[in-house]
């Protein structure tokens, strides 16, 4: 009897998984995203034999001398722009005269200790050949040890960005400086050859990068005496300089031990969310895409400031964010960032050029650009924007004759001998990310006149603002003002091609623990793997881990 | 049982089976376009099932599926806000539809439903990757699921419909059967029954017209009046009556015929009797109709009066002939006597020529008795030949005893012997053309006096019109059946409005002392009535032409 109870029960459960399962067939599940909640996984200790790959194809030279540098004041997304690295406090004498308070017990990669000294010999050695990008070459007077751990700077002049200056000049080891010492390089860092001469998170163990020069691998292996405790937690970092966006993408989403971070094209978005091995974050930055107008070219075209004004109203940034940029960035009426709090005061009244354009408006843009030829000079990972540029200019007759490069180099040495030899290109694309921190004068730089970056022939005018930023400090209604004046002679010259500031873009290893920052700064040596990582983990890689992933929207 | 039937019915059983089959169609024809309504109304449901499934869930998914795209892909909020205002309510009407469907068309719904959400959650969310993603891979398969299952459904509605038109079409072939073996029922039926009464009808008036015919044609005496005629018709019909009066018409009628048909006989008889020459039958009995017992009053009055007047006639005639023939004896006698006198015009020179001799030898004494001897010689042998002229006139005028086998030729020379000597005397020239002998069975002299009689008439018309030189020309030809004498002259001929009547007795056109009219008149009774001949007269361009055609 039992049996027989026992054979209908079975049967009616065969029956209904098969009527189950056919009901089901029509069924489609919604994708389930995982959530980063890798938390638990994370590994929260540096593990021999870890390690991760990472793209930086944007001033690699800058992102790789602060991952291997120490400085007294660190480069950092807060308002003031930079955070304490070897310096733990300051005390401003006078508008001349700052105090520098140093970290106590830090050793340089090569385990020598840092001290007064080391400061006072680095800045020594800076003063002799300093770099010229900001105005510090002119103002810093000299240094005095005032005793193991104090420092006293001098300047010549009040200089309101000295303490952001400061987060550029690397401290090196005794020998490094008796070695390479400082050479003044529009680019450089100094990070000519691997070794352990900083006080970075990581040491240089292979390659280099100097901007306009760099191997297309750059090795970096954690530093022992860094002085933050436990960090960085990843023990190897291979960073690739050069490598093709496509090259990239295709190694991140597709591959697991290929790639672990790199900055993405905003299309591939969409694949980095449903990626089985990457996951997409996205964060507001203070870059820019810096798009140059060769005033310098001779007999070129865009000297004509209509023209340039022109094609300024020819691009309608709105339509640019919402299908070029996949909404990942912010209208930006000049190539400065409006995420800068400055830049964002000084524009809040100013129309982005193509913005609400009449009919009028676009007949006289017709009239002035109609027939007009252009050659651009760019990195492929920004063709991108350029085929939206490209559509919007040839509404009014303009057509462009594209350089594409995938090697930052090039555009570098495009750029950089321009106002020597007046090169050719009429348009160059650079990837401008916030190096400076937090503060315009990322793109302020390039109005300088008298700066290899610029592409701007005269400008006096805008030459005593620039003049009137050095002098202003930083968050002061005078800095505001300044700021405002420069924003709007720029706008008015319209010596850039404004578009859209760009989000940061990231596809990032799902096994990887990393918070990007604002500005040109990469923090690895915060990021943490999780146990399950390509580089620490033995057999395959779990199949539930594959699935799509939330995208994680920092702000 | 059909001939049991009247005519009327039977027509009205006719009509009766059309009338039913045009009922029987109709009610059928009826019934196919009431069924056929049906059928087609069921297929128009079905194909309205087909077009709702279209109209309610296929093309609003299509409208839900493309404006959660456009949220997709909208630029911004405003654009989404716009999209959205559709979105809702149409999801809701979608959510009404699919709640009369299946359980498991509604749970795919449902869940379609809920990836479409979950798109806008995205979308909500900022998350426009995933709404993308989830747009274009598990919604869109949802979608095609839903729609690809709709699309069955769709399928399965149309193939109810063809299924449903299908079985309307057999079932019109069905009926169209039926219609046809129903139609060919009641023509079949109609057909053998009309044949039944139509041939009982055929019949009966075949029946009726053949005994009609029959009467008529003993009416027109081409069958026996003693054969049987009356119509075998046993129908109990109005043909059937019709025939029994008329049977009985036709006895009464058959013996007043005969009674008719008798005295016609008798009549008949009579004539016959009459033309014989037999006057003196008369019609005794009497027929049926008046109008033949009239007649035969009539006829017996005029057979009486014709017998009288025949025997007045026959006096007269006889008297005439008698007075004919006198004539005609006459003036052939006359005749004889001119051409005697013509034929011994000169052997009496001759004799008057040997005795003036003797007598002038007598004068002169210078008759010897030897010439006297000779003259009397001379004279016996005048006067034997005119002897023999006497005798031949004689011979020439005694009429022929029978018929006989004779020689044209002989007749004719005969004929031509007794007026030659006349004819000399009237210098008139006679030609005889006689290309080869010839006989023929008749008189032989009556047929020379025939000759003699057109021959001696052309001779008195050259003599009475003076013609000069004038000819007659006699010629005899043989055929292969006939022969044929010609005899013309140049007498300048006979005048047209004469020349039918020179054959009629007493007709002439010469002074009455000369002519008697009988002559030609003679000739003619003798070529065509005693020799079954035929002769002619006719005019040459010189004169009148007689010709005679006698079987050989």
């Amino acid at each position: 009897m039992l049996g027989i109870v026992l054979w209908i029960v079975k049967l009616f459960l065969v029956f209904f998984t098969c009527t189950h399962l056919i009901a089901q067939k029509d069924i489609i599940e919604p994708i389930k995203y995982i959530t980063t909640n890798i938390q638990k996984d994370l590994i929260n200790k540096r593990v021999k034999g870890s390690h991760i790959k990472v793209s930086i194809p944007s001033i690699p030279y800058s992102y790789v001398s602060k991952l291997i540098n120490g400085t007294l004041f660190r480069v950092s997304d807060t308002p003031r722009g930079w955070e304490y690295m070897m310096a733990t406090s300051y005390i401003k004498q006078d508008s001349l005269t700052y105090d520098i308070i140093l970290r106590k017990g830090v050793k340089f990669q090569d385990g020598s200790d840092f001290t007064a000294d080391s400061v006072v010999e680095n800045i020594k050695a800076f003063i002799k050949q300093p770099f010229t990008y900001t105005d510090i070459h002119n103002r810093l007077k000299g240094i005095k040890k005032l005793d193991k751990y104090r420092v006293r700077f001098y300047l010549k002049q009040p200089y309101g960005m000295f303490l952001n200056d400061l987060a550029r000049i690397n401290l090196y080891t005794d020998e490094y400086i008796k070695k390479f010492s400082w050479k003044g390089k529009s680019t450089g860092d100094n990070t000519e050859e691997a070794g352990a001469y900083g006080l970075g998170p990581y040491i240089l163990v292979k390659g280099f990068a100097t901007g306009r020069a760099q191997t297309d691998v750059v090795k970096l292996k954690a530093n022992p005496y860094y002085y933050e405790k436990g960090m960085p937690y990843i023990e190897n970092i291979t960073i690739y300089t050069q490598l093709k966006t496509s090259k990239a993408v295709d190694m991140v989403l597709n591959y697991e031990s290929k790639l672990d971070i790199t900055p993405i094209p905003f299309n591939k978005k969409t694949e980095a969310t449903i990626s089985k091995y990457a996951k997409l974050i996205t964060k507001p930055s203070t870059h820019n895409i810096a798009i140059y107008l060769n005033m310098l070219k001779k007999d070129g075209i865009l000297k004509n400031q209509e023209i340039r004004v022109a094609l300024n109203m020819a691009i309608n940034q709105e339509k640019l964010l919402n299908f070029v940029y996949k909404k990942e960035g912010i209208v930006a009426p000049t190539s400065s960032s409006v995420n800068y709090m400055s830049i964002k005061k000084a524009t809040q009244k100013l129309k982005p050029y193509g913005k609400d354009l009449s009919v009028e408006d676009k007949k006289y843009l017709k009239k002035i650009l109609n027939g007009l030829k252009l050659k651009v000079l760019t990195q492929d990972r920004f063709m991108f924007l350029w085929k939206g540029i490209e559509y919007q200019l040839s509404q009014f007759g303009v057509s462009l004759e594209y350089s594409i490069t995938s090697s930052e180099k090039d555009i570098y040495h495009n750029l950089l001998t321009n106002r020597e030899f007046g090169n050719g290109w009429d348009i160059l694309t650079w990837g401008n990310d916030d190096w400076y921190g937090n503060h315009p004068w990322t793109t302020f730089f390039t109005y300088r006149t008298s700066s290899k970056w610029s592409a701007i022939d005269k400008d006096e005018e805008l030459q005593q603002y620039i003049d009137e930023l050095f002098s202003s400090t930083c968050k002061s209604d005078k800095f505001d003002k300044v700021v405002k004046k420069i924003v709007y002679r720029v706008y008015k010259k319209a010596y850039m091609l404004a578009v859209p500031s760009p989000n940061i873009v990231l596809a990032v290893n799902k096994e990887v623990y990393y918070v990007p920052s604002k500005v040109a700064v990469m923090p690895l040596w915060k990021a943490k793997i999780s146990k399950y990582h390509w580089s620490v983990r033995d057999g395959d890689y779990p199949k539930e881990r594959m699935q799509a992933m939330y995208p994680k929207v920092l702000k | 049982m059909i001939k049991y039937l009247r005519v009327r019915y039977k027509f009205f059983v006719m009509a009766s089976l059309g009338v039913v089959a045009i009922v029987l169609m109709s009610l059928l024809a009826q019934n196919i376009s009431e069924d056929g309504f049906q059928r087609v109304e069921n297929v128009f449901k079905d194909s309205k099932k087909v077009q709702n499934i279209q109209q309610d869930f296929i093309n609003p998914l299509f409208r839900l599926r493309e404006m959660t795209l456009s949220l997709v892909m909208a630029p911004n909020d405003d654009y989404r806000e716009e999209i959205k205002m559709d979105f809702l309510p149409l999801i809701k009407k979608l959510d009404v539809s699919f709640s009369n469907q299946h359980k498991d068309m509604n749970f795919v719904w449902a869940n379609y439903k809920k990836l479409v959400f979950i798109t806008d959650m995205y979308i909500k969310n900022g998350f426009e990757e995933g709404a993308f993603t989830n747009a274009n891979s598990v919604e869109r398969e949802q979608f095609y699921i839903l729609i690809s299952k709709l699309e069955n459904l769709q399928a399965k509605q149309l193939k109810n419909s063809y299924n449903t038109y299908k079985k309307a079409q057999i079932n019109y072939e069905k009926k169209q059967d039926l219609i046809l073996i129903g139609a060919l029922f009641v023509i079949v039926l109609t057909l053998a029954f009309g044949f039944l009464i139509a041939r009982n009808i055929v019949f009966s008036i075949e029946s009726v017209q053949r005994g009609l015919g029959r009467f008529f044609d003993l009416l027109g005496r081409k069958i026996d009046k003693d054969e049987k005629i009356s119509i075998e018709l046993n129908n109990r019909d109005e043909f059937g009556e019709m025939a029994k009066i008329i049977n009985t018409n036709v006895e009464v009628l058959r013996k007043n015929l005969k009674k008719d048909i008798t005295l016609i006989e008798d009549a008949t008889s009579i004539v016959g009797d009459l033309k014989k020459g037999d006057l003196e039958r008369r019609l005794e009995k009497s027929a049926n109709s008046e109008e033949l017992n009239r007649l035969k009053l009539v006829m017996n009055k005029m057979l009486d009066r014709l017998e009288g007047r025949i025997v007045s006639e026959i006096k007269e005639r006889t008297r005439q002939e008698q007075l004919l023939i006198q004539q005609s004896k006459l003036a052939s006698m006359g005749n004889m006597i001119g051409n005697i006198a013509h034929q011994w015009r000169q052997p009496l020179t001759e004799l008057n020529a040997v005795l003036m001799n003797m007598q002038v030898k007598k004068e002169h004494d210078d008759l010897s008795n030897s010439t006297f001897e000779k003259s009397i010689e001379e004279c016996d042998v005048i006067l034997a030949h005119m002897s023999n002229t006497i005798s031949d006139f004689q011979n020439f005028f005694q009429p022929s005893k029978e018929k006989t086998k004779f020689s044209l030729k002989q007749e004719c020379q005969n004929a031509t012997f007794i007026i030659e000597s006349s004819l000399k005397y009237n210098n008139i020239d006679l030609q005889i053309y006689i290309e080869q002998e010839s006989k023929v069975m008749g008189y032989p002299r009556e047929f020379a006096q025939a000759i003699l009689n057109i021959l001696s008439n052309a001779k008195d018309v050259l003599i009475e019109r003076n013609i000069e030189k004038p000819y007659i020309k006699l010629t005899l030809q043989r055929g292969s059946k006939f022969a044929l004498i010609k005899i013309e002259d140049n007498a300048k001929g006979i005048k047209n409005d004469i020349l039918d009547r020179v054959f009629e007795p007493y007709f002439t056109t010469k002074h009455a002392k000369q002519g008697t009219g009988i002559g030609l008149y003679m000739s003619k009774i003798i070529i065509e009535e005693n020799m079954h001949g035929y002769i002619n007269a006719s005019n040459t361009q010189k004169g009148a032409l007689f010709t005679i055609k006698l079987a050989l």
